[in-house]
């Protein structure tokens, strides 16, 4: 149990014009029935997250105040994983192991989304909502 | 064997009494302490959750920030935004 909250999905939920926006809300609705378990993201989500609303919106505050208040302010619903050696460790595993065979940039898998991987393997977290297709052969997307 | 103290030793016997009905045999803290573990170690996000200490999305709260984000201006929007420097766009393009 248990569901991962990835970059892509914080920015389309929270952003009108963003391809993805009605469907994230339309998971945002599904996950708050609680069938899905806890919610989680990372530190790394978080730090991705921040320097992509920053560019998509050409540096306006709105947004990036709307995910700062999502992720920390007073309705804050989201369990934020620190990262840790061990996890490092298995990150860097995955991010070795899927790199070493893969020859086209688009299937490159980035050592976020690797430790994204690490964290849901760590604490037994089995869904993932992205709104890309990174995870695909490690964890079931919503 | 490590020596644990509880602050809340009350509700271990009333888990005691509970599982004992149910089950039908009558089991010792030292077992479930060892079930409690043992459930906790296949519950762990759970586990965490609890921990960490942050309220659960509920339906209602979901609605609450969906309607806050509708009350948000106009932002510009750039899917096709690129970086000043390579070294980020080559981070962020992944």
């Amino acid at each position: 149990m248990g569901i991962f909250i990835d970059s892509g999905f914080f920015l389309g939920l929270l952003h009108r014009k963003d391809v993805n926006h009605e469907q994230c809300r339309a998971h945002f609705k599904e996950i708050s029935s609680g069938k899905y378990g806890l919610i989680f993201t990372s530190a790394y989500v978080i730090a991705e997250t921040a320097t992509l609303i920053l560019i998509r919106t050409k540096n306006n505050p709105i947004t990036l105040k709307a995910f700062q208040e999502l992720i920390y302010g007073n309705q804050k619903f989201i369990r934020i994983i620190q990262s840790n050696p061990d996890l490092n460790t298995t990150a860097w595993n995955i991010f070795l192991a899927h790199n070493q065979s893969v020859k086209v940039k688009k299937k490159y898998l980035s050592f976020v989304d690797a430790t994204n991987i690490a964290i849901c393997r760590e604490y037994q977290i089995s869904t993932i909502l992205a709104v890309d297709g990174d995870f695909d052969g490690y964890l079931a997307k919503l | 064997m490590a020596v644990i103290k509880t602050t809340n030793k009350a509700i271990i016997d009333q888990i005691q009494a509970k599982l004992s009905l149910q089950v039908g045999r009558r089991f010792t803290q030292q077992e479930i302490v060892d079930l409690c573990i043992e459930y906790a170690q296949e519950n762990l996000e759970e586990l965490i959750g609890r921990a960490l200490n942050v309220p659960r999305l509920t339906p209602k709260l979901a609605d609450k920030i969906l309607a806050q984000i509708d009350l948000l201006p106009e932002v510009p929007y750039d899917p096709s935004a690129k970086f000043a420097n390579e070294i980020d766009q080559d981070i962020y393009s992944l």
